[in-house]
């Protein structure tokens, strides 16, 4: 028995796979790993990295944004507005995005935001932050 | 008649103009072949936001219409999706018709540089341009999305409504005004994506067990509605642009035939005057030739 994993954007299917032993997904309230045999479930995802675990126990990592899971019958559908699989992220973007998030933490500090344009913010560092560990996962 | 030179000039001009406007047909037929791939290439996506709508399944329709404040104002937000260049038929000139059909209390967001100056012109409203690729990207619409979405919900408007022209097929594109929110009835944008991306009842997967949500089933269906709004104007940009392509392609193909019959008749009247100067000479010299034969 092992699970598939599909995570799918706007343009298409952006990560399959098929043989994993466990996919760990950033819930909206906590993480939660999904092995073989879960209840059919429909969960909120905060953005953030889901982790996959093959058969020969080796990890990856997809860094994605808001959206939806649903496990059923061991098929995880991951339904998003943006996902990155790690292994195709290059430095350059990591550059690209630890900027961004610089900048963006700097705009909070810098002016008296509502609350909706903070949380947009917010949830755009943890979106950087997700691929930073993602990609740093891979390396170690 | 003119002077030959005056006709081949004219001859050489109209069939490098010819042969600019056949690449620019080449160029919009494989655009608008992509385009279509890229539309289609959302289909996974269409799927699976329908199943986990359904799968909420009535319960949403309660849950929505606590969520949406009923709005007394009769301002509406229209995003109207046009081309960025011209010479692609009727296709933006439909679309201004149907801007100056709206009536009412009205604001705009363009997308595209011809209905903003259009808007612009008009004395509309006009809260915003945006400029898309030619294969637009979700993370592109998404912005217009956003945008549209904190407008609405800050300036107190009833309902955002897209302008595109829907691509039909590739010699017809209709303009068209579709209301994408307030989100109040989900079967409704359930329906236009099985029209869309032409989708049957979704998973084959197997599965007895009732769902579970979390954090809530109220959770998970209050944010449906902003993924659609935003799917909703992805839609409309890929459409509207797979039109642009499809009314540029016919446009310059019948550029090029009328081109190409332009060079027929000058051709004709090319060759008309060249043999009418034959004749002239012929005759000249021959009178020539019988004044001589007389005086000798």
């Amino acid at each position: 028995m092992s699970l598939t994993l599909e995570i799918i954007t706007p343009e298409g299917i952006v990560w399959h796979g098929e043989n994993l032993t466990m996919i760990t997904l950033p819930t909206t309230s906590g993480e939660v790993g999904i092995m073989s045999g879960h209840i059919p479930l429909i969960t909120l995802l905060n953005e953030g990295a889901v982790f996959v675990t093959r058969e020969n126990s080796s990890t990856e990592s997809i860094a994605i944004d808001r959206g939806y899971a649903r496990c059923m019958g061991d098929v995880v559908s991951v339904l998003t507005e943006a996902a990155i699989d790690v292994s195709k992220l290059s430095d350059a973007d990591i550059e690209q995005a630890k900027q961004m998030a610089k900048e963006a933490a700097e705009k909070v500090r810098n002016s008296s935001l509502d609350a909706d344009e903070l949380e947009k913010l917010e949830a755009q560092i943890r979106f950087t932050l997700a691929k930073e560990l993602a990609k740093a996962k891979k390396r170690g | 008649m003119k002077g030959m030179r005056e006709i081949r000039n004219r001859i050489k001009a109209v069939k490098s103009t010819g042969q600019i406007t056949h690449a620019m047909q080449l160029v919009a037929a494989s655009k608008m072949k992509k385009a279509q791939q890229i539309a289609e290439s959302g289909r996974a996506y269409a799927t699976l936001l329908m199943d986990i709508t359904e799968s909420i399944g009535p319960e949403i329709r309660k849950v929505l219409e606590r969520g949406i404040g009923t709005s007394n104002s009769n301002k509406r937000l229209v995003v109207v999706f046009s081309t960025d260049k011209g010479l692609c038929g009727g296709l933006n000139t439909n679309l201004f018709k149907a801007i100056s059909e709206i009536e009412g209390d009205v604001e705009f967001i363009s997308v595209g540089l011809r209905a903003a100056r259009f808007i612009a012109r008009c004395g509309k409203k006009l809260i915003a341009n945006f400029k898309v690729s030619d294969y637009v990207k979700f993370s592109e619409s998404r912005k217009i999305a956003d945008f549209a979405i904190k407008t609405f919900k800050e300036g107190n408007f009833s309902s955002i409504e897209v302008l595109y022209p829907i691509f039909v097929n590739t010699l017809r594109q209709e303009t068209a005004l579709v209301k994408i929110a307030p989100v109040d009835d989900l079967d409704w944008f359930i329906e236009r994506l099985k029209g869309a991306y032409k989708l049957d009842v979704a998973t084959n997967i197997k599965e007895d067990r009732n769902f579970t949500f979390e954090p809530s089933i109220e959770a998970v269906a209050a944010d449906l509605p902003q993924f659609y709004i935003k799917h909703a104007i992805h839609y409309a940009a890929l459409d509207a642009k797979a039109s642009e392509h499809s009314a540029r392609m016919v446009a310059m193909k019948s550029a090029s035939d009328n081109a190409d019959n332009l060079v027929a008749e000058l051709t004709l009247e090319y060759n008309k005057a060249r043999q009418a100067s034959i004749t002239t000479e012929i005759l000249e010299l021959a009178s020539a030739a019988q004044a001589l034969e007389n005086n000798s």
